[in-house]
């Protein structure tokens, strides 16, 4: 019943987010008016609802369930609570190539963006599967190689960019995750593969609650590790790959979100994957909205933002893991 | 657990041997260094210019660029890589480095805050914020990963994730600060190529406090190598120990940082090869870090300048490129160990 709640609840936050979330910004949009609009297509206001705005609330929700998932699948293949998508690295990867293309392309039309940042957070997975030994993506050793391989392709992104200071700040927009300019066409190119994504992370749950138990008791209930373990990190690179493709490298995101969803549901995953995925677009939707209305006209990057939300979370995880050190 | 390997103690010749090497490559990486970049100096302007007797452009080009650069890049690399093993000795992790453990990044974080929000940002008082940066960073990786903590991948997590969430905040205030973007970067990358002899002056302050330091501690840190409980049963205040080598630790990271900026790797990198060369016996090992580390910066300095020449590249993207493999090379190794 409580867990129904609280289901119910992050929900209801969802909604009430969006719905702050599409009124606020440099025009500010009252209820009633923004009610009209999304009934009616010829108010004076539905121009900046249905063209600037609802994709942005759209891409916020798929980017946020994506970058939730691939942190709650790496938090247990890892078996660590401080793993997430940015941290092994698979963001940086996609950032390089992104500024690759930013940099060297700059006429490249403009799906072959997001095209390369997949490339680079597939690249990155291939590079953590041949790093690991023997292909068996050991939980220590992904997780250390991943921080290696994200400090390279940092130094990467750091020269192109002093290489090329004229296109620095898209870069650096980029690079802490932007919803700016982003409309309908970037909402069709993502949104299929997150929805087809997000159900097969589903059913994988039976595998993941397994999977936190210890690689000795996984083995003992017969799950083939290594194979599993391949899929798995396959899976949560696709998910990170395509909303960092979408939005840019937003971190904190995959971090966050999943440990909130396990404070208030527990460690089942069956549970903990829907509702990380709704407090991860719950989190961009705030972060979004803050950033949009802090300095009028200009905006706070999203990823910037959820950094800012994600640092008082996070002294406050530290908190309880000191209590528990003790 | 990770254990120091011990080992034999080295015959005499082999060290001198060690030290003699390293101590002429030095100096051939100075004169080197001094010698060619943008502006190639025959050998007599060079000594002329080192023995101040000319005037002419060149010889002021020498004195006032080339000189403190190098002579930077020396200080920084002992700085760095000092702090580095420092960190390794203090958690007893071979992946530990002022670069994991959250204190560039916060120094960087607190340095870039002085720089908005002062206008007449000095760099003394610019190394003072990255004390305080520095010694946060060290304090939330501590406090979420724990001193005493033997678990190499979680300190590295944590270490990461702090990381992360400083240098997007600092990122973050480039983005929406925009005079000077171009500088700030190349400073946050860690570069000399802007020290000057100012530079030089401030901090060499903190370079001998850190040394004398280091020094004064050694005694006492020879115990940080065996395990808590018999340093304890000896009589060391194991955590006065521990806190003063932080103490130790900021102060040469930040002041570096403050200078340079975070130039990474270094500090992981450095103390591996020292200790791979000597084994573990600290009247050897500190020395030769310390000397490594000033080597290879000079080294990483003069070949930074050929990257994108005629342009100048900052040195830390060098040694990240070098760094990066070798700490992949420590996961594999360290990684198979239950997590």
């Amino acid at each position: 019943m409580k867990r129904l709640m609280v289901f119910l609840f992050s929900f209801l936050l969802m909604v009430i987010f969006s719905l702050v979330s599409l009124s606020v910004g440099s025009v500010s949009i009252s209820i009633p008016d923004l009610w009209s609009s999304l009934l009616h297509k010829d108010t004076p206001f539905s121009f900046i609802i249905w063209e600037y705005r609802l994709p942005r609330v759209v891409i916020s929700i798929l980017a946020g369930f994506g970058l939730a998932v691939a942190g709650v699948i790496l938090q247990s293949l890892v078996r660590n609570p401080l793993a997430s998508p940015d941290v092994i690295g698979l963001t940086k990867g996609a950032g390089f190539f992104a500024a690759v293309v930013i940099f060297l392309f700059p006429g490249a039309p403009s799906f072959v963006l997001p095209a390369a940042a997949l490339a680079g957070a597939f690249l990155v997975f291939i590079l953590l599967l041949l790093f690991s030994r023997g292909f068996t993506l050991s939980p220590g050793a992904t997780a250390l190689v991943g921080i290696a391989l994200g400090a390279i392709f940092q130094s990467g992104i750091q020269y192109l960019l002093i290489k090329y200071p004229t296109n620095i700040n898209m870069v650096l927009l980029w690079m802490s995750g932007s919803l700016w300019g982003r409309g309908w066409s970037e909402v069709l190119s993502s949104f299929p593969w997150i929805i087809i994504l997000l159900p097969i992370a589903w059913s994988q749950y039976p595998k993941l609650n397994i999977f936190q138990l210890g690689d000795e008791y996984s083995k003992t209930l017969g799950l083939d590790l290594i194979r599993q373990r391949f899929w798995l990190l396959l899976l949560s690179v696709s998910l990170a790959g395509v909303s960092v493709a979408t939005v840019g490298s937003i971190g904190f995101i995959g971090l966050i979100a999943p440990h909130i969803a396990r404070q208030l549901v527990g460690g089942r995953h069956q549970l903990l994957i829907p509702l990380a995925a709704i407090i991860g677009a719950n989190v961009m939707l705030i972060a979004d909205s803050i950033g949009r209305v802090i300095i009028i006209p200009r905006e706070v990057p999203v990823g910037v933002m959820t950094a800012v939300i994600g640092a008082p979370y996070f002294v406050y995880l530290l908190r309880k893991e000191y209590k528990r050190n003790r | 657990m990770y254990k120091f390997a011990v080992r034999k103690q080295k015959p005499k010749t082999f060290l001198l041997l060690l030290f003699s090497v390293t101590l002429f490559s030095i100096v051939l990486g100075f004169l080197i260094s001094l010698k060619w970049g943008q502006a190639v100096i025959s050998w007599r302007t060079l000594f002329e210019a080192v023995t101040y007797q000319g005037q002419e452009k060149e010889h002021l080009y020498i004195q006032t660029l080339r000189m403190p650069r190098i002579l930077t890049a020396f200080v920084i690399g002992i700085h760095m890589s000092l702090a580095g093993l420092l960190t390794q000795m203090i958690t007893r992790n071979p992946i530990a480095s002022p670069h994991i453990f959250g204190i560039n990044a916060g120094a960087s974080l607190s340095v870039v805050i002085g720089l908005i929000m002062f206008s007449n940002f000095s760099l003394t008082t610019s190394i003072y914020f990255a004390f305080i940066g520095a010694a946060l960073g060290a304090l939330l990786v501590i406090s979420l990963a724990g001193i005493q903590q033997k678990q190499h991948v979680q300190l590295a997590l944590a270490g990461i994730a702090v990381h992360f969430l400083l240098s997007s905040i600092t990122e973050g205030l480039i983005i929406m600060n925009q005079y000077s973007t171009d500088s700030m970067m190349f400073w946050l990358v860690g570069a000399v190529d802007q020290a000057g002899w100012l530079e030089i002056k401030t901090i060499l302050p903190w370079f001998t406090i850190g040394i004398v330091l280091f020094l004064f501690m050694l005694p006492s840190f020879k115990l940080l190598l065996l395990d808590d409980d018999v340093a304890v049963g000896l009589g060391q205040r194991i955590l006065f120990v521990k806190l003063i080598g932080m103490l130790i630790v900021v102060i040469l990271a930040g002041s570096a940082v403050a200078t340079c900026g975070p130039i990474s790797f270094v500090g992981l990198l450095v103390p591996h090869i020292a200790r791979s060369l000597v084994g573990s016996k600290l009247g050897m090992l500190v020395p030769l870090t310390g000397l490594f580390g000033g080597m290879l910066l000079v080294y990483a300095d003069f070949l930074s300048r050929f990257i994108a020449f005629p342009y100048e590249s900052p040195v830390g993207i060098l040694t990240a490129v070098i760094g990066g493999p070798f700490f992949i090379y420590l996961a594999r190794k360290k990684g198979a160990s239950p997590s």
